[in-house]
């Protein structure tokens, strides 16, 4: 990765406290050469989050996504049927009723938030992008399903994944959820 | 995102970033995207390293099961 060419005077110098097992990660892909510095590999982490966010909130191309869109896929296409899992369940009914709950709210909630996003707009310039604060969903989890806190993250994956199926782009970050409606351009007849 | 435990061990990391990024990151923090600067780097960096397959996430229950007519 080559080094960040900045004229004089428009860098600043920041501050941050980092757990050091991030340090130990970030120095092993100095080590590995995949970024020049630790600094280095911090802005760039910059870059492609602020990349992301500009995306999400306002009409200015990912550059990121681009790229993916040029490159050929990593993963297969996930089936969106896809065939029942033959392995036998070991569930216990306990487990299976509270799983049942569980994926009970989660629809819930989903259906909630899309039948009132319009509360949610994050950008009064800008259709289709809305921002849902991570404490409402994490009330109506622990509060309202009485959902266990070991459980609200996969709970949240699991809400953004319907997003994703619903044609949103989904940003999460440490405070919201940020969504844009992916709109579908419609040629004239 | 859960908060870090106070027993955790930090480090303080100084570095040159560029004035435009960092009114960006101040402009998603006015508008509460994150709370903070840090925790917005931070962020970034998890990202990253995430990409990168640094970061091994661990998850005890697997998204299939909150999924709905899967």
């Amino acid at each position: 990765m080559p080094r960040t060419k900045a004229p004089k005077g428009s860098m600043v110098i920041i501050t941050i406290h980092l757990p050091k097992e991030v340090i130990r990660e970030i120095e092993e892909l100095v080590r590995q050469g995949r970024y020049p510095s630790r600094a280095e590999l911090i802005r760039a982490a910059v870059r492609d989050m602020l990349d992301e966010m500009r995306y999400m909130i306002t009409n200015q191309p990912h550059q990121q996504q681009q790229q993916q869109s040029q490159d050929p896929p990593e993963d297969p296409p996930v089936d969106p049927d896809p065939p029942p899992d033959p392995k036998p369940k070991t569930k216990t009914e306990e487990e299976r009723e509270r799983s049942m709950r569980y994926r009970g709210c989660v629809g819930k909630l989903l259906g909630m938030l899309l039948a009132n996003l319009s509360q949610f707009k994050f950008n009064v310039r800008q259709d289709g992008t809305y921002k849902i604060n991570k404490k409402v969903i994490v009330r109506f989890f622990t509060e309202d399903c009485k959902m266990h806190k070991s459980v609200v993250v996969p709970a949240y994956n699991a809400l953004v994944r319907h997003f994703m199926d619903a044609g949103f782009s989904v940003a999460e970050t440490p405070r919201a959820f940020i969504l844009r409606k992916e709109i579908e351009v419609v040629a004239d007849a | 995102m859960p908060r870090r435990k106070k027993g955790d061990a930090m480090k303080l990391v100084s570095m040159h970033i560029q004035k435009q990024a960092l009114a960006e990151i101040d402009e998603l923090v006015k508008q509460g995207v994150f709370p903070s600067r840090s925790e917005a780097i931070r962020y970034a960096i998890r990202k990253l390293l995430a990409k990168e397959g640094v970061t091994k996430t661990t998850n005890d229950y697997p998204d299939e099961v909150f999924m709905m007519g899967r």
